[in-house]
């Protein structure tokens, strides 16, 4: 019936396809791969960058990234998307600097922690209750919350704003001069949103609701409740973002975090969540996140013009999304 | 009948997908000008075999010959050329274009229709009432006026007179006589014998894939077609598994489940029975008989009209399935798919309801779960070698899946409904003995099975739905076949086409079209006019805000501005025009892409390419040389567009994604052709923009974009282009099926956007004499806010251009309100986002007020 030469061309097309099969299933070891893929082409390119200074650098730079698409992933995994978190970051990161000479650091925490608290609480209003697409949704709670802040911060132009200590810690001080302290912020954010996804009756259902809304309900899950905590969380988790990027630059510079929202929702992307939810994670988003940060920095190696670095870095996430979504069809 | 050669012969047909088999040996012989009836089960192989006729599926064997020519279609357009067209349950319209858009769409000239629209009794539908208004009855006379109208040698209607009053299926039946008469041929596919027997000159009956055999319809025929839908199933469960079987008495009157007096618009009427603790009742009826409500109702999926239901004598209030659960009643659908999770793991799927309730959104008991998922996997015997994603599993092991899933959350009743469709043999024992085991076990098992030889075997007793009431109940040593075939299509009990008929309220409104709204309680003619005007109003506002809300809104604020700033002049009626034009043209750009069921997040960054592009070049240019500059810049932003569609058409990555880096692309690139602000150009060129014509009032950017309008987008809308991007936008695949290329007519979307971006940066160049690489930033969100505003949704194939251009200039005019106010500007970025998020709550609120309705 078939030759030689064909049971091992088939033999190879099956080892060929097996392998994909394998990656797919396992597309976290595929994107730390990638990872180290973008790290030896750094080296490449300026032998010698790659130390643990630059570790701990990209480490530092991809915390509050980190951080705002943990909120993001936990969203999408439900089939949504939420393009107000830069807005709420900056907001949440601006009212805690300008209220912290007056009430105190910790309340001034907190007053930045309610901002996220309220945006989300809105965006779940509209999304989970009234049935409004996510996309809408929060580009109007963005655009709300950015305004309303910018208005803010002229009022305000007068009194002093500060960043408290502790918030400029955590966003540039290093531990024995190497790990970036966000890490401690970000390492236990990171735990609760992994174990919320992946242990809890709560992250079950986000995959279950993106996966198939009708199904829960039939299953008696009553769904405007889990996409309405989901909302709010993403918007916390925004906050805490903006604090750490406010500790970064320890100033209140409004317009750092605008540029974080593409990336928040490519790091999920890349990181192998579907866009119309029901499958991904949050691990894959923090490789996802890692794989911007370097690539960022490649960029910025390269001493590329601006705009070349912009068409790179746009057509990078393309080819990456366009490969996963092949990859996982 | 005239002519004797066979107009069709099928010959020993087969199909099967997958490990079902749907056609074993499928014959059929059809003369010219003969109407023929195609009886059988549900799950005979009626739909394929029409499928395959009409091109939809290839057959796996045996042959069909037309005119003595054997052909094999591969598309339904071929089998339509070859003169072969049907009429599926399903009509291929789309519902936000009107009735004479979509016969435009599938090129059939209005005239010829309208002529079919009267043989059947519809001359007083308005070819100008939207699809979606029209009660669905109604939308399958269209359709068959719309398979008329291509002159058919052969039409196949598939249960086409359902959902019908007798009046209209009579005149459907004139039809089909005055067709036969011109020597064509008509294949009828019918639950209803009497219809079949007053119509139909032969039937040919499936059973099981197999045509088992030919009738000559007259009179008295109806007991051969029973007979020959029954016989003997070899396969069938042996008598000796159905052994008389003891129930469990109930304890003393309180019944597992009690339903009386259930009703549900027209599809339930006053339906009442008693399901015992360890009882199998089996429901039997046919397609479409109230059934799927019945079981929608007592699951919770949906809240019944009237009537009530008891669990053990305690009445339930069900807003929601899991009010349903609580009380022990679960459902196992029909449509397995409905209920599981595709991309889930079997464990995952298995365990979903044990975490529905906040109480158990926590950390999850592992082993616990662990334990109660792999009895109920056990217990099941799932095949769980394809474990990790549900959709990789056999239609039979995820309907074991659904079931499993109770196992593990515990129940009292289960409510199967047709749990066997389309599963094979095997795994059908192994569900049947496990509902036995588990009534025995004292569950109560609700069945609703189409398999009506298997009721008897596995239920105790049975009641017949027919027209949406019980028509009779037997114990099980009472339902062979016959009898139920013969309850289950109203035979005995009242005349086929009786229920419906009967529930027909003489309406005192003129013609069918009132008379079909008036029995499916729709608002579509009201006859109580006072209080409905009202309704009617508030319809319309909700349904084109565009419409009253957009002029109104700018209305609104043209006054306000004037009242905050009496001296509003010329000058400031220019400015307005000047600082609109752009995200006027964005917002248009972005209403064509939202049109067509896409977004276009690329916008913004398109604009500022343009802008710049004329900026550079045009620096030094004289006033010819710029507009011929200026065309050139119009063709690239086409360009751009075509490669945004290609990249979202092509890359099947969503275009969310693919506008979202393209936009970051295009910026790069606009980056690279300028820097920094700068460039300039010919003053003449300039003055396009910030000049005037005719009167001070008149600035040259409004004229810009009315020309605009006018000459891009009203072609287009007026034009078949644009009837196919409403189209693909409102319904892909009712526009697919009318012979539209959705990918062509995305793909023309992004190019208008692209175009209209052009424009936009044109525009820009024009009114501020420069060009800068980031002036799109605001334009692609704040154009999108147009639209929403505007009254565009996002869903597509609704709304126009004009309400996100007006909504446009009403989002300019507020920056511009606030400072004549001495308001600080930036509340404009409030405002704007307050207007969005309040337009589309209430637009939210809207959908569900109107969906309680």
């Amino acid at each position: 019936m078939s030759g030689s030469s064909d049971a091992s061309t088939r033999s190879r097309r099956l080892e060929a396809r097996s392998l994909l099969f394998w990656f797919q299933r396992n597309t976290i070891v595929a994107l730390i791969l990638l990872l180290l893929l973008f790290i030896g082409v750094v080296e490449v390119i300026k032998p010698g960058t790659v130390n643990p200074v630059w570790l701990s650098n990209t480490l530092l730079f991809a915390a509050p990234l980190g951080i705002l698409a943990a909120g993001q992933t936990m969203v999408m995994l439900t089939g949504g998307i939420d393009l107000s978190v830069v807005s709420v970051a900056m907001g949440s990161a601006f009212l805690m600097t300008t209220t912290a000479l007056k009430f105190g650091n910790m309340s001034a925490v907190a007053i930045g922690l309610g901002l996220g608290l309220v945006v989300g609480a809105i965006n779940g209003l509209g999304i989970a209750l009234l049935g409004v697409q996510p996309l809408v949704m929060t580009l109007g709670t963005g655009l709300m919350t950015q305004g309303v802040i910018i208005v803010y911060s002229q009022r305000i132009l007068a009194s002093r704003s500060i960043v408290p200590d502790f918030i400029r810690a955590i966003g540039s001080d290093r531990l024995g001069g190497l790990i970036p302290l966000d890490l401690f912020l970000w390492l236990p954010i990171a735990a609760l949103v992994l174990i919320t996804l992946q242990q809890t009756g709560f992250g079950r259902l986000l995959y279950a609701i993106g996966d198939n809304r009708e199904g829960c309900r039939l299953a008696g899950v009553r769904v405007w409740r889990l996409l309405f905590i989901d909302y709010v969380i993403c918007a916390l988790l925004a906050s805490l973002a903006g604090f750490v990027l406010v500790g970064h630059t320890n100033s209140s510079d409004l317009s750092l975090a605008s540029t974080y929202l593409l990336p928040s929702i490519a790091a999920v992307i890349i990181g192998g969540t579907s866009i119309f939810g029901g499958s991904g994670g949050y691990s894959g988003t923090i490789i996802g996140a890692l794989i911007l940060t370097v690539l960022d920095g490649l960029l910025t190696l390269l001493d590329s013009p601006e705009p070349i670095k912009q068409i790179l870095y746009g057509a990078i996430i393309f080819v990456l999304a366009a490969a996963y979504s092949r990859l996982t069809t | 009948m005239n002519g004797s050669a066979p107009l069709l012969e099928v010959r020993d047909v087969a199909k099967r997908f997958g490990a079902v088999i749907a056609l074993k040996s499928a014959t059929l012989t059809l003369v010219r000008g003969e109407i023929h009836a195609l009886m059988g089960a549900n799950g005979a192989g009626k739909s394929t075999l029409v499928k395959i006729l009409t091109g939809v599926h290839p057959a796996d064997a045996g042959t069909i010959t037309i005119n003595g020519a054997t052909r094999v279609f591969r598309s339904p357009a071929e089998a339509r050329r070859a003169g072969i067209v049907s009429v599926y349950q399903d009509p291929a319209l789309v519902p936000d274009l009107t009735i004479g858009q979509n016969m435009r769409l599938a090129d059939v000239p209005l005239a010829e229709v309208r002529s079919s629209f009267s043989d059947l009794g519809i001359e007083d539908l308005d070819p100008n009432a939207l699809v979606r208004d029209i009660p669905y009855p109604v939308l399958r006379l269209v359709d068959l006026a719309r398979a008329l109208s291509s002159n058919p040698t052969l039409l196949v209607l598939d249960e086409i007179t359902a959902a019908l009053p007798a009046n209209l299926a009579e005149r459907v039946f004139t039809v089909m006589r005055s067709w036969r008469g011109r020597g064509n041929s008509v294949i009828f596919i019918s639950h209803r014998m009497a219809e079949v027997g007053a119509l139909c000159d032969r039937t040919t009956v499936l059973r099981d894939g197999v045509s088992v055999g030919v009738t000559e319809t007259a009179r008295g025929s109806e007991e051969r077609i029973v007979s020959l839908m029954l016989g003997v199933d070899p396969t069938k469960l042996s008598p000796s598994e159905s052994a008389q079987r003891h129930i469990r008495g109930g304890d003393g009157s309180r019944a597992a489940l009690e339903v009386r007096d259930l009703c549900y618009g027209h599809m339930l009427k006053n339906v009442s029975f008693s399901l015992q603790a360890g009882e199998i009742l089996g429901v039997a009826a046919l397609e479409g008989q109230g059934q799927q409500e019945l079981f929608d109702c007592i699951a919770g999926v949906t809240r019944n009209d009237g009537g009530e239901i008891a669990v053990h004598g305690q009445k339930l209030k069900l807003n929601h399935p899991g009010d349903a659960i609580a009380a022990g009643l679960v459902l196992v659908p029909a449509n397995r798919l409905q209920a599981l999770l595709p991309q889930r793991s079997i464990h995952e799927n298995v365990a979903l309801p044990l975490v529905r309730n906040p109480s158990n959104w926590g950390l999850i008991n592992a082993g616990t779960e662990r334990h109660r998922v792999s009895n109920a996997v056990k217990r099941l015997q799932i095949d769980t070698r394809a474990e990790s994603q549900l959709r990789r599993l056999s239609g039979g092991n995820q309907q074991k899946v659904v079931i499993a899933r109770w196992i593990a959350t515990g129940f009292q009743t289960l409510l199967c409904f047709d749990p066997t469709r389309g599963i094979d043999i095997g795994t059908k024992h192994q569900i049947y003995r496990l509902l036995r085991e588990m009534a025995d076990a004292g569950s109560s098992v609700l069945l609703f099975t189409s398999e009506l030889p298997e009721i008897a075997l596995v239920c105790d007793r049975t009641i017949v739905v027919f027209g949406g009431e019980i028509v009779a109940e037997m114990p099980a040593s009472e339902a062979d076949e016959e009898t139920l075939l013969r309850a289950a299509h109203g035979l005995e009990i009242a005349p086929a086409m009786g229920a419906v008929q009967r529930a027909t309220v003489r309406s005192s409104g003129t013609g069918a079209i009132a008379e079909l709204a008036n029995n499916f309680s729709l608002s579509v003619q009201a006859p109580n006019q006072s209080s409905e005007l009202i309704d009617k109003i508030w319809d319309a506002v909700v349904r084109y805000p565009a419409l009253f809300g957009m002029p109104v809104l700018f209305l609104v604020f043209m006054m306000a501005t004037v009242a905050i700033h009496p001296r509003f002049d010329s000058f400031d009626a220019q400015s307005l025009a000047m600082a609109a034009l752009p995200l006027a043209c964005a917002a248009a750009a972005q209403a064509i892409v939202v049109i067509s069921g896409g977004i276009d997040l690329s916008i913004g960054s398109v604009i500022a390419v343009a802008n710049v592009l004329a900026a550079r070049s045009m620096n030094e240019a004289s006033f010819g040389e710029a507009l011929w500059l200026a065309l050139a810049i119009l063709v690239a932003g086409a360009a751009i567009g075509a490669v945004n569609g290609l990249l979202v058409i092509v890359s099947r990555v969503p275009d969310v994604i693919v506008t979202l880096t393209t936009g970051f692309i295009w910026g790069g690139v606009a980056l690279l052709i300028l820097e920094k602000p700068g460039g300039g150009a010919p003053p003449e060129f300039g003055n396009l923009g910030t000049g005037t014509l005719i009167t001070e009032w008149l600035s040259n950017s409004l004229v810009v974009l009315v020309v605009a309008v006018a000459l891009v987008w009203i072609p287009v809308r007026m034009s078949r282009m644009g009837l196919r991007i409403y189209a693909t936008g409102s319904d892909k695949i009712a526009a697919f099926r009318s012979g539209v290329n959705v990918e062509l007519a995305r793909l023309m979307a992004y190019v208008l956007g692209g175009l209209f971006s052009a424009i936009g940066g044109l525009g820009l160049t024009m009114t501020t004499g420069i060009g800068s690489p980031h002036a799109g930033v605001l334009y692609t969100l704040s154009g999108l806010a147009a639209v929403v505003i505007g009254g565009v949704s996002l869903t597509g194939g609704r709304g126009g251009v004009v309400g996100p251009v007006i909504a446009a200039f009403v989002l300019t005019l507020i920056p511009a309100d606030l400072i004549f106010l001495n308001i600080d500007p930036n509340f404009g970025q409030v405002i704007q986002g307050t207007l969005i998020v309040l337009v589309v709550m209430a637009g939210g609120l809207a959908t569900i007020v109107r969906d309680r309705r």
